[in-house]
């Protein structure tokens, strides 16, 4: 059957424009995983040729590892403290730029966008300097009389915060323009005519708004549960997973593991870990998705 | 028709000539592309068999293209590597042992305790960036001190960063580095218990001795300072320095230039950092530096030393040094340089280099410097007791070596 298909000139052809697009997959994607599940199981360093099989010892070590542990507990207050903040802020803010009374509404559009197009390097680096001890907010907290001697980046109780903080700032623009997009595609009459039958501006929102960017609203949240469960960059840029790994994340303590301590298979153990987390709670959100729709 | 076989003539000699070219490629992180381009003219007119390909990293991703290019067989000839980075790469066996070279430049050069590692050489030290201390004179004029006199030894640093931060609510005595992963252990804290005489290990590096009475003295010590400092990363205390906020604050001589540059109103000196006691331990700064590095998966060792030699040598370290301000070369008497002259906080730094002590040879050195970043965070940013974190990372420590 598949022969038979393969033959004919229509699948030949899209083949074709498919293979290089397979072949970037297997060199670059397909690879890269069978190869890091492999040395998973190894003691790999990624410098020394040397590599001995060591079973589940990384698995098992891992959680015996403090710091892993504690960039776990880091990894699940991030996601757990940022989404709902980005979610609701988002929908909120796409609510107002789609509603009448808003004039200049793509220039609002852009203004919360250019975030999102922004490297997060550069983001990440101008917020360390308003974070920073004699940065803007220290500064302005001097002025109603708190004084504060470290940045906030450097003190383990507020570190985490202010990455978590700045994640929700740049990330709500590109939700908004997601949600945007999910309320243009409500019918306008469905509010004309709920108008008509009394409701008010709340009763629209969730009897109306609410439930029809449904698919929307799930979108959102596993784009952002799988992309803030694999924050990096803030801080590798901002803080190092300092101090004292209170901004310790797991892709961050993954990266230093195998590019800075040259364990390698133990790095590539912790990512399989992350990715069983990450299909967990995919799976849980795509049945509720399903037990909706 | 004579013109044309000339012409073929030439081109096939060229075209030979650079098929019998070695290409040397080296990996390095302290020359720009300007300074690159100069480098390899001036290398390659004088070594016409050599094609040299300079690469320039950078301080963000450069360590991890090294790593990189190692695992996948590609390494450079040539890589520029962090002294307290050497251990760790000799002990994977990514580095050829130089001893059969060193003797020819031995005696020429200082700083062949960075290369070092379990008896053998694994390199050459190009480039040094000891630590110093920078300090305002106008702060501490402010607080009645002679910004002639600045502290020699702990006990005056601590009084003068006491009066100097009593002057205003944001006027600090001292920065102290804090929320990265070098900077805090480096600049000072290791230092100062190298100059209260004390050590983490013991000399054979099999024991760990962190809990030993001169680090725990130098703990109490920095917590004590705390009390008048900003804490913050380098950057910030930097910045702060430059905008005249901060009493005293130690780093390497890549501040002199861009304080001077951005914050011109600051009235600054370099001097050694203070020793603990008038009559005990001595002005201790970290070592930083630079090494030469052959990959022991290069083809060509003869090639990469000829370049190495002309890499080390004063004509190209003076330049890096005139155009970056940041490191000097390792050259003996290089102090005798006339750029020093006209650069005296620079050549502060060159006296201060006497004092400085490179990290120990440690295999474990990367996984080392990380834990001390954290003993000198729990000892600034908690108030758990001083011989308890010790001792806890002692033991951790101690499960490295």
């Amino acid at each position: 059957m598949f022969i038979l298909k393969l033959n004919s000139k229509y699948n030949i052809t899209t083949f074709v424009f498919l293979l290089p697009w397979i072949i970037t997959f297997i060199i670059f994607s397909l690879y890269p995983i069978i190869f890091s599940f492999g040395i998973s199981f190894t003691n790999y360093t990624g410098l020394s040729p040397e590599i001995n099989f060591v079973g589940l010892k990384n698995y098992l070590s891992l959680f015996k590892d403090e710091i892993f542990l504690k960039a776990m507990r880091n990894t699940f207050v991030f996601v757990i403290g940022t989404i709902p903040f980005t979610t609701v802020i988002s929908i909120l803010l796409a609510v107002l730029i789609n509603s009448k009374m808003v004039r200049f509404k793509g220039l609002f559009k852009a203004g919360f966008f250019l975030p999102s197009v922004m490297s997060m390097v550069v983001i990440s680096t101008i917020w360390r300097y308003i974070y920073s001890a004699d940065g803007i907010i220290n500064y302005l907290l001097q002025t109603v009389g708190i004084e504060k001697n470290t940045g906030w980046l450097a003190s383990p109780d507020t570190a985490l915060l202010s990455i978590m903080i700045m994640n929700v700032w740049a990330a709500i623009g590109y939700y908004t323009i997601i949600f945007l997009a999910g309320l243009q595609s409500i019918p306008e009459e469905l509010y004309e005519s709920a108008s008509i039958d009394g409701a008010s501006s709340t009763d629209k929102f969730f009897k109306i708004t609410l439930p029809l960017i449904k698919p929307t609203l799930f979108f959102v949240i596993a784009i952002n549960t799988i992309r803030s469960f694999q924050i990096f960059t803030e801080i590798f840029t901002m803080t190092g997973g300092g101090p004292l790994n209170s901004t310790q994340t797991i892709v961050h303590y993954l990266y230093m593991t195998g590019f800075r301590q040259f364990r390698m298979g133990y790095a590539s153990a912790m990512a399989y870990i992350l990715v069983i987390i990450i299909l967990i709670i995919t799976l849980i959100q795509q049945r509720a998705l399903r037990s909706e729709y | 028709m004579s013109k044309k076989i000339l012409l073929m003539v030439l081109v096939v000699g060229l075209a030979l000539l650079s098929f019998g070219k070695t290409k040397i490629s080296v990996w390095q992180f302290m020359m720009d592309d300007t300074l690159s381009k100069q480098v390899k003219a001036q290398f390659e007119a004088a070594n016409p068999d050599i094609e040299l390909e300079i690469v320039q990293l950078s301080w963000a991703t450069g360590f991890d293209r090294i790593v990189t290019s190692i695992a996948a067989g590609s390494a450079p000839d040539v890589i520029e590597l962090g002294n307290t980075w050497l251990a760790t790469f000799a002990s994977q066996g990514v580095l050829r042992p130089v001893d059969d070279i060193v003797g020819k430049v031995k005696d020429d050069y200082v700083a062949w305790n960075f290369v070092e590692y379990q008896g053998k050489t694994w390199g050459f030290p190009w480039l040094l960036a000891p630590r110093a201390m920078y300090y305002n004179l106008e702060l501490l004029d402010k607080a009645g001190l002679d910004p002639d006199n600045p502290p020699k030894t702990w006990n005056e640093l601590l009084n003068a960063s006491q009066k100097i931060n009593a002057l205003g609510s944001d006027i600090y005595g001292v920065g102290l580095c804090v929320g990265e992963l070098y900077s805090p252990y480096q600049e000072w804290f290791l230092p100062a218990v190298w100059g209260n005489m004390g050590h983490f290990v013991s000399p054979d590096l099999k024991k760990a001795i962190l809990n030993s009475e001169p680090v725990i003295e130098t703990a109490n010590y920095y917590r004590v300072l705390s009390n008048y400092a900003l804490l913050g990363k380098e950057s910030e205390l930097a910045e702060a320095f430059g905008k005249g906020k901060l009493g005293f604050f130690f780093a390497g001589p890549a501040y002199i230039n861009n304080t001077q540059r951005d914050y011109p109103e600051t009235i600054f000196d370099v001097v050694l950092i203070p020793k603990p006691r008038e009559h005990h331990g001595y002005h201790a700064s970290f070592a930083g530096g630079e090494v030469l590095g052959i990959s022991s998966q290069s083809k060509n060792v003869e090639e990469a030393w000829r370049v190495i030699e002309f890499l080390l040598s004063e004509e190209v370290a003076m330049q890096i040094t005139r155009t970056t301000g940041e490191v000097f070369p390792t050259k003996v008497g290089i102090e005798k340089d006339p750029w020093f002259e006209s650069h005296p906080l620079h050549a502060t730094f060159l006296e201060q280099n006497k004092y400085a002590v490179p990290f120990p040879p440690l295999a474990e050195a990367n996984k080392i410097e990380q834990l001390f970043t954290n003993i000198v965070e729990e000892i600034l940013l908690t108030d758990a007791p001083i011989e308890e974190i010790l001792q806890k990372y002692n033991q951790q420590i101690q499960n490295l070596l």
